[in-house]
């Protein structure tokens, strides 16, 4: 899952970053409001956390306006006030969700999968190829019935081939998405090797194929899927 | 302007003044604490290095700083004469 955190205040962005990023959330963080809106409008979010105080764009202007680019972008507001009018004004404005300052990162991370149950429709949030099934919310992956433990990378690189299955996809499409970098991938393997261990740990034999290399291009998922339109791909 | 100002400030209640300051030191000390809860909930959370709960730990150190000021600042203004 792809989120945005949107903090002025540096400590505290870092604690959140370095926390959901030990949930396996692929994190992304902004801190002013101008740039915030730049995001939420074009890049591609599962989820996004707002504080209200921000630089460059206040906050409730962030959310009206994001909420215009991309209605069904979910987002939680976060404020160091509390006061009833300002709790309303958000949820007229479109936040999903609301959680005043001081809040345990517990409770924060506790409401965001709630939102993303929510949000996500059943067939959203399981994608299937073939008999490989991925959870995204519970963050659980089956071949045939049998659990595979994979590492967060490994998911999210998953993942990705899965909402895309039947798509090409290429190593610079995967390094940007999964690895979050914009660099090309003539200087680096990091994909291939990656392949190898996820071909690995679903056990993609010749005989039951899903994850199949374009030579010169890329790498193809392919098999039955009931995958919809991906969230945000 | 200022002397409306400072007309406000010297008619305006004792306590609506407390009531103010606290709410203004309630608003800055907000951040450092949600710092330092979510510090320390990411530090118990799983197995970790020495290294690593020592940085979690000195970050945390600097958020209770934080707040230990906001309070000084605090006490400061509500004891001016």
């Amino acid at each position: 899952m792809r989120m945005l955190i949107v903090e002025d205040d540096v400590p505290l962005c870092n604690f959140l970053r370095e926390g959901f990023e030990a949930e396996h959330y692929t994190v992304e963080v902004s801190a002013r409001g101008d740039e915030a809106l730049l995001k939420m409008s074009e890049t591609e979010l599962d989820v996004a956390i707002l504080d209200l105080s921000l630089p460059g764009l206040d906050g409730l202007t962030v959310l009206k306006r994001s909420k215009i680019a991309r209605p069904s972008l979910p987002v939680v507001v976060l404020t160091a006030h509390s006061d009833i009018q300002e709790r309303v004004q958000c949820l007229d404005h479109g936040a999903d969700d609301f959680i005043a300052k001081p809040f345990s990162f517990l409770e924060l991370s506790a409401r965001i999968r709630a939102l993303l149950r929510r949000t996500h429709l059943p067939s959203q949030s399981v994608l299937t190829v073939g008999d490989l099934r991925l959870d995204r919310v519970e963050r659980r992956v089956e071949r045939a019935g049998k659990r595979i433990d994979l590492t967060a990378k490994e998911f999210s690189l998953l993942e990705f081939l899965m909402c895309n299955a039947g798509r090409k996809v290429t190593r610079d499409m995967i390094i940007e998405h999964v690895w979050n970098l914009n660099l090309s991938t003539a200087s680096t393997n990091v994909v291939d090797v990656y392949i190898n261990y996820l071909r690995r740990k679903i056990g993609d034999g010749a005989s039951n194929r899903l994850i199949h290399t374009l030579r010169g291009v890329g790498y193809q998922m392919r098999g039955d899927t009931t995958r919809c339109v991906p969230l945000s791909w | 302007m200022r002397t409306a100002f400072l007309v406000t400030e010297r008619y305006e209640p004792a306590a609506a003044i407390e009531r103010r300051e606290v709410t203004e030191f309630l608003h800055a000390v907000s951040q450092p604490m949600t710092a330092l809860i979510c510090a320390l909930e990411i530090a118990v959370r799983g197995d970790r290095s020495t290294q690593d709960y020592r940085r979690l730990l000195d970050q945390a150190l600097t958020e209770a700083k934080r707040i230990a000021t906001a309070a000084r600042d605090l006490r400061a203004r509500i004891q001016r004469p």
